[in-house]
């Protein structure tokens, strides 16, 4: 699904990735761990088109990245949901959510179904549905996060990638986040997580990459790095 | 006396119609690029000469040389777009301001030297005949001005707020990444916003050509105004801009024809002051509408 050999990227003269590779395949749950500033959102950034890598491949679904553009990547079926939510202040919960589906309306997808697609995506979480109509800078962060899903979701992804869901959340939404997670594997797309809350993200995923200073320095079983004690305490805070 | 408001009001109206034209080409282009940008008024000189050249030089049909003018400036808008705005667009946005600033001159000069430094006429869309209505006499190319502002403004409206490029192109101006990551090509409704705002800028120019002449040095002046009322509406704000620029038309036409006629561009001024002091966000301005 997603494959990356050799990947280096530069913010100016500071290298944030130095020579990453790794794998995602298909109907994984794969998260990225590591401390602030590890490379995590770089590593997210890069393979969705926002920052160029210098050096290396990214291959989605085995087509080579490197010279295409943010919403090119889009279209190749690989949705980036930013940190910090991100969703359109001024726009509407339901404009938002077709705006999600910006890249399967330009390859022709009839407007009637993107429209059947905002009454799934809002029935599946009911506080956006009774908000439907409101501005999204009106919502709470909760309620913006899942937004920020429920319009990654629009454009049908068969890799979805999410850039810290669960950040500044109440536990009870945390759990949420992490529920939907799941079910959107389910629905056969596959996930590439960067989480700084480990141990959730651990219990949930099938496999999980730590990152530090740019570098990977510990690849496996999410399973296998949830009971290795050495390397949590290392690497994650305890 | 009432009469003379009145008919001072229909007269105000129409040259606000022209700031608000001017003004939201200014206000669309800094939502999409957060940059002023000052060749606007250049746009309207260019788009009033065009229609001139076609009418006069190659003798168009009227409507054809107004379609035609048009259609020249939004190229030329969109051309701007890409040797000015496209190289720059990783920089910082005084950088582009500056760029602006700098075409807006060399776009002037270039007009004095294709067309000359004399103002050039445009002909009236319904005639010069002066109607009377009851006591009010009213010029028939205000109306067309008013009629044209209207029906601007709601195509305007229906296209921005009830259609998906126009929800498109709302979500590249409050967050450009975001969009990108949506499948949004960021840069095809940059450049739409480019040529919407020139063939604004070309009809104000060819709607004002018969009442204020056209003439190559005209355009910092009136993007002046147009700056004034934008700022009066709320920055960046669509309906602050047409109801700003229709605000100053009116208050700088009547404070012109009660108080003094020598002075009347400086009430444009004089309210901008006044409306700085009084509620510094303008009638629209948007208080800060993030949450933490």
């Amino acid at each position: 699904m997603l494959k990356l050999e050799a990947v280096s990227t530069f913010y100016g003269n500071i290298q944030a990735l130095k020579k990453i590779s790794l794998d995602v395949n298909e109907g994984e749950i794969v998260v990225l761990i590591g401390a602030n500033g590890a490379g995590k959102t770089t590593t997210l950034l890069s393979i969705s088109g926002l920052i160029r890598h210098a050096e290396g491949s990214i291959k989605i679904l085995g087509q080579d990245i490197s010279k295409m553009q943010p919403e090119e990547i889009v279209g190749l079926g690989c949705v980036h949901v930013p940190e910090g939510r991100r969703t359109f202040p001024n726009l509407t919960v339901e404009e938002n959510l077709k705006i999600g589906a910006s890249v399967l309306i330009r390859n022709g997808t009839h407007m009637s179904e993107i429209k059947q697609d905002v009454e799934k995506t809002l029935e599946r979480f009911p506080n956006l549905m009774a908000r439907r109509k409101k501005k999204a800078w009106s919502l709470s962060g909760g309620e913006q996060q899942m937004l920020a899903i429920g319009r990654g979701m629009m454009a049908r992804p068969k890799l979805m990638m999410l850039d810290e869901p669960s950040l500044g959340l109440a536990p009870i939404l945390v759990q949420e986040v992490f529920h939907i997670i799941n079910e959107i594997r389910q629905q056969g797309t596959t996930v590439l997580l960067v989480e700084q809350n480990a141990r959730a993200a651990l219990n949930l995923a099938d496999r999980a990459y730590v990152l530090e200073t740019g570098e990977i320095v510990h690849a496996g079983a999410a399973k296998e790095i949830l009971h290795d004690k050495q390397l949590i305490d290392a690497y994650l805070g305890g | 006396m009432f009469s003379m408001a009145t008919q001072l009001f229909i007269n105000g109206l129409a040259i606000g119609a022209i700031y608000a034209m001017v003004g939201l080409g200014i206000a669309l282009i800094f939502r999409a690029v957060q940059a002023v940008n000052f060749a606007q008024g250049e746009f309207v000189v260019f788009g009033g000469f065009f229609a001139i050249t076609f009418f006069s030089t190659i003798g168009l049909p009227v409507w054809l040389s107004i379609i035609c003018g048009v259609l020249a400036t939004m190229i030329m808008g969109y051309i701007f777009q890409r040797l000015v705005y496209v190289p720059l667009q990783r920089s910082t946005s005084i950088t582009i301001v500056v760029a602006t600033m700098g075409v807006s001159i060399a776009l002037t000069d270039s007009s004095r030297i294709i067309w000359g430094a004399a103002p050039r006429l445009f002909p009236e869309i319904l005639g010069s005949t002066v109607i009377a209505i009851g006591d009010l006499y009213v010029v028939p190319q205000n109306l067309v001005i008013l009629v044209a502002a209207l029906i601007l403004f709601i195509t305007q409206y229906i296209l921005f707020e009830r259609t998906f490029l126009g929800m498109q192109m709302q979500a590249v101006a409050q967050d450009k990444e975001t969009a990108a990551l949506m499948g949004i090509k960021v840069n095809r409704m940059i450049a739409i916003t480019f040529l919407y705002s020139s063939g604004l800028a070309a009809i104000a120019g060819i709607l004002v050509a018969p009442i204020t002449y056209i003439w190559s040095t005209m355009g910092s002046g009136l993007v002046q105004k147009a700056f004034v009322a934008t700022i009066v509406g709320g920055f960046g704000s669509v309906p602050g801009a047409i109801l700003g620029g229709l605000f100053v038309g009116v208050v700088e036409t009547l404070c012109g024809g009660f108080i003094s006629s020598t002075y009347q561009d400086a009430f444009a001024f004089i309210i901008l002051i006044i409306v700085l002091i009084v509620r510094p966000m303008g009638f629209f301005g948007e208080e800060t509408m993030d949450k933490a």
